[in-house]
């Protein structure tokens, strides 16, 4: 089933709480819902943060080589950056994950630190 | 009994349907040492640190949601009316809120047993202010539906704020996300009948952000909704939060309607 409701009483909860994730709960004082499959609401989890802070993860000597950097790609994603509409960077997203990676073969960072920077 | 704003008869122009200016507030805590731990007092409660610089203050009287057993106790989970003395103390009182209007309670009834130990707040969606209704008709085929919240928290996980009909399994009407980067603000949301009670255009419905007057994004989100506004529809607002020490706290909200022929 996609809704199941359960009583607010100690079996109630854990009979919901038994309910094989992924699940979403909605606690109520009469009552436990819990939605599953497509009934369940889009996730609260996000890897999205703010430019600033997708900065301030790399070091002061990393950031100095990126912007030192001649190569053609980051130079592209750095002025991408510098005018994004929105200022906050999914750690998911494919570009993203791609010029990071960018970072490592050029040497700029390690990839310890690509994979550090791109975590949540 | 659920509150009607106004009574059920068409009413021009802009509607007050639902309110609250009492905070709601998911209290934080880990269960082991961060967040909220009882100091053994009645209801006293000291916080490991602030979740927001000032919250204390904002905070001076409120309806704290309670994970059952709280505090050793037998009680049962719920929204406990709450009153900080600091960004880090305060107590919990025994008055609690059900359903309608919140309001100061008229008495402040200390816990009866000397409660201790850390809560653990929960990262389920809670069920916060409730027992409203949006009367039938009330925005007509053509009205709006205005959502507007205040909101703060901490910087940890994510907070979403939705608005629901009683029928939870039904998808949300309103959804305000607050992220990690952006836990106090304000939003209004907004929801439009198109010349129908069930096909209805609504902003951006997103537990990640952006969603509100004045939020750009390049992506829809859930905007298509189909609830009959034709009929009665009960509301709840919910809060949730994705980390336990995520501090989801509604300041307050208001829901109005604009009717439209």
């Amino acid at each position: 089933m996609a809704r199941q409701t359960f009583p607010n009483t100690v079996e109630g909860r854990a009979a919901a709480n038994a309910v094989a994730s992924p699940k979403h709960i909605i606690e109520r004082l009469s009552d436990w819902g819990v939605l599953t499959g497509t009934d369940m609401p889009e996730s609260v989890v996000t890897r999205e943060i703010t430019t600033e802070e997708f900065r301030d993860r790399f070091t002061a000597a990393e950031l100095l080589a990126v912007v030192s950097s001649d190569d053609a790609a980051i130079k592209y994603a750095l002025l991408k950056l510098s005018i994004k509409a929105i200022p906050m960077i999914d750690l998911d997203n494919q570009e993203v994950v791609a010029t990071v990676g960018r970072l490592v073969t050029l040497g700029l960072i390690t990839a310890p630190r690509a994979t550090a920077i791109l975590s949540s | 009994m659920a509150i009607r704003y106004p009574d059920k008869a068409v009413i021009s122009g802009q509607s007050v349907i639902a309110k609250s200016n009492i905070p709601f507030l998911i209290m934080p805590g880990d269960g082991a040492a961060n967040g909220c731990q009882f100091t053994g007092t009645a209801g006293a409660f000291t916080l490991a640190a602030t979740f927001n610089t000032g919250s204390g203050a904002m905070l001076a009287g409120c309806y704290a949601y309670l994970s059952a057993s709280f505090g050793g106790s037998e009680l049962p989970a719920g929204w406990y009316w709450t009153e900080f003395s600091s960004d880090t103390a305060g107590i919990v009182y025994a008055e609690t809120y059900t359903s309608g209007t919140p309001r100061r309670p008229a008495t402040k009834t200390p816990i009866s047993v000397n409660l201790t130990g850390w809560a653990t707040a929960t990262t389920n969606e809670v069920a916060g202010p409730t027992g409203f209704v949006l009367p039938s008709n009330a925005l007509g085929k053509n009205g709006w539906l205005e959502f507007l919240t205040a909101y703060i928290g901490s910087i940890t996980g994510t907070r979403s704020y939705r608005l629901r009909t009683n029928n939870v399994a039904d998808v949300p009407i309103m959804t305000v996300g607050s992220l990690t980067s952006g836990p106090v603000g304000n939003s209004l949301t907004l929801c439009q009948n198109v010349d129908s009670h069930t096909v209805k255009l609504s902003s951006r419905n997103s537990a990640s952000g952006w969603s509100g007057v004045g939020q750009n994004n390049t992506t829809l989100a859930s905007q298509n909704k189909s609830f009959d506004t034709s009929v009665d529809v009960p509301l709840v607002v919910t809060l949730s939060n994705s980390s336990n020490l995520g501090a989801a706290c509604l300041l307050g909200f208001t829901l109005k309607t604009t009717y439209g022929d």
